[in-house]
This record gives structure tokens, C-alpha cells and sequence, in this order.
């Protein structure tokens, strides 16, 4: 990467190597310590699984649903993360995955308990995911994440009918799209662990 | 040191080695990695990173746990705020200096 004589007598072409290198270096290690595609590919499938409950009743069968599936789905990730660091021997601390994981549930009870219906629990998810996305660096999950929010504030403000229905399954599907495509190129990692 | 100071004077010899970057290149990204994962990530031997990490660790740039996972032994390093502020600024010093050696040659080339 670099002759210990750089500091005197700095290549251009041997310091743009060392970059490159630790950008290469930097990027491997994030692709193992960030599978993001196991969150939204789990929570996607949970929202698919959540349409027949958003269909029946006055919305207190989904935030039942939800009250038992989040904290399930969330302990299965953390159990994910936990075991893949074990595997691999890399991974990152995870208070912060806890804290948004903690306030996500807090505040979507909230929301769905105040608003009986899926809009305002959904921009919660929304807003949770957007700071997973920064925690995991992952433009794809950032941009699904907006974009639920985006529709689920539409939502909100137009009152369609069905809108929880629409809303659980734009949800479950985005995520589980984006869980799948990031899952793809995952597969190195996965196969080392 | 001053921020006007010409970037190689800013260049920690203790962070300006190629395997040593390596090191926090990975331990910036990642909170914790085990003493296997760096030396097949960096395609070092047991004696080249155990060396470099000493290095780091008397420098206060790593930390070193040993852990057991069931009856083996597993060394768990991590970067400290020091270590990842040391990084940072040989990266920043080092694009400066790519920026600097660029815009001189384009000055040569047009004088």
C-alpha cells in the first residue's frame, strides 16, 4: 500500500493505491457487519402476514397483531446479528439497534392506539427504519423507508377506503422486495458464516 | 501541529503504515472483530498483526479483550476514540495530500 519514505516523499499514484485499498477494505467490512436484508426481509414478511388481520375489524386485531410480532421480530434480528458476529468474528455493538427498536415499538403502540388505524403507526415504522438505514448505511432501505412514509402520510390525510390494507401491503411487499434484492449480494458472507 | 501546515506534517508514523491502516480500516467500520477475521481481511500472519496491533495498543488507538466461546479462546479488538480520530484525520491528510500533488501538476502542466 505505502512505502514507510511517504511522509518525505508522497507518490500520488502509490497514495491513491492506499485509498482505493482501504476503501476496498472498508466496504468488505461493512457488507459483513451490516445485513440489513434479514430486518426488512423478516418485518416485509410479518406486514404480508399482517393483511387478513388489517382486514378484519376496527384495526384492534392488527395492533394486537403487531403488539406481539414487533418485539418477536425484533428479538429474532438481534439474535441474527448476534450469532452472524460470532460467525464471522466482526460485528457492531448493539445499543443503538435496541434504542431505535425500543422507540419504534413505543411509539407505533402510541400512534395505533390514538389513531386506530395503520397511517401513524406506519410513518413511525417509517421514521424507525430511516435512522436503521443510517445505522446500516443502506441507501435501498433509506429510500423504501421514505417512501412508506411518504405513502403512509397520503394515507393519513386522505382517509381512503381500505387504507390499512393498502398500507400493510405496500409495506410488506417494499420491504420484503428490498429484503430479497439485498439479500443477493449478501450471499458471500453468508456463505462464510 | 497547525491546521496550515503542509498535510505530510500531519501524517501519524504510528498510523502511516500500510497494515496498520489496514487494522483501522476495518475497526472503524465495524465496532468489534475478532483476531481471525483481521488477518484473513488483511491476508496477514499471526506474528505480522499480533506485532501491529501492539503497536496500536500502546499507542491507545486499540483495545484488546480475550473472550471464550465455549472452551477456545477468541481476542476481540476494538477501536478506541483515539484510534478512530487517528484514522480520520491520516485519511483526511492523505487526500489532502493526493489533492495537493494533483493540483500542482495541473499548474505545471498549464505553466
Amino acid at each position: 500500500m505505502m512505502a514507510n519514505g511517504a511522509r518525505n516523499s508522497p507518490d500520488n499514484d502509490e497514495l491513491t493505491t492506499t485509498l482505493q485499498q482501504l476503501d476496498d477494505v472498508r466496504q468488505r467490512t461493512r457488507a459483513a457487519v451490516h445485513p440489513a436484508w434479514f430486518p426488512m426481509l423478516l418485518f416485509g414478511l410479518l406486514g404480508l402476514a399482517s393483511v387478513p388481520f388489517a382486514l378484519v375489524g376496527d384495526g384492534t386485531w392488527l395492533g394486537l397483531y403487531w403488539f406481539v410480532a414487533g418485539p418477536a421480530g425484533g428479538f429474532a434480528t438481534s439474535q441474527y446479528y448476534r450469532k452472524r458476529a460470532i460467525t464471522l468474528g466482526v460485528g457492531v455493538r448493539g445499543g443503538a439497534y435496541v434504542a431505535i427498536g425500543v422507540a419504534l415499538f413505543v411509539a407505533a403502540s402510541v400512534a395505533g392506539a390514538v389513531t386506530q388505524s395503520a397511517a401513524a403507526p406506519m410513518m413511525a415504522i417509517a421514521v424507525a427504519y430511516l435512522g436503521f438505514a443510517r445505522l446500516e448505511r443502506s441507501w435501498p432501505v433509506a429510500g423504501v423507508s421514505f417512501v412508506l412514509g411518504l405513502a403512509a402520510l397520503v394515507v393519513g390525510v386522505t382517509d381512503p377506503s381500505y387504507g390499512d390494507i393498502l398500507l400493510s401491503l405496500a409495506f410488506g411487499l417494499s420491504f420484503t422486495a428490498t429484503g430479497l434484492l439485498l439479500r443477493r449480494s449478501d450471499a458471500p458472507a453468508r456463505a462464510t458464516a | 501541529m497547525t491546521e496550515d501546515s503542509h498535510p505530510s506534517q500531519r501524517l501519524d508514523d504510528t498510523v502511516h503504515q500500510r497494515v496498520r491502516l489496514g487494522i483501522l480500516a476495518v475497526l472503524t467500520e465495524a465496532d468489534q472483530a475478532d483476531f481471525a477475521f483481521l488477518k484473513d481481511s488483511l491476508g496477514l500472519t499471526d506474528g505480522n498483526l499480533s506485532r501491529h496491533l501492539q503497536v496500536l495498543e500502546e499507542a491507545g488507538y486499540v483495545k484488546v479483550a480475550k473472550t471464550f466461546v465455549g472452551r477456545r479462546p477468541r481476542t476481540w479488538i476494538s477501536a478506541t476514540r483515539a484510534g478512530r480520530a487517528a484514522f480520520g484525520s491520516e485519511l483526511a491528510a492523505l487526500r489532502e495530500l493526493i489533492a495537493g500533488v494533483d493540483r500542482s501538476g495541473r499548474q505545471n502542466g498549464h505553466g
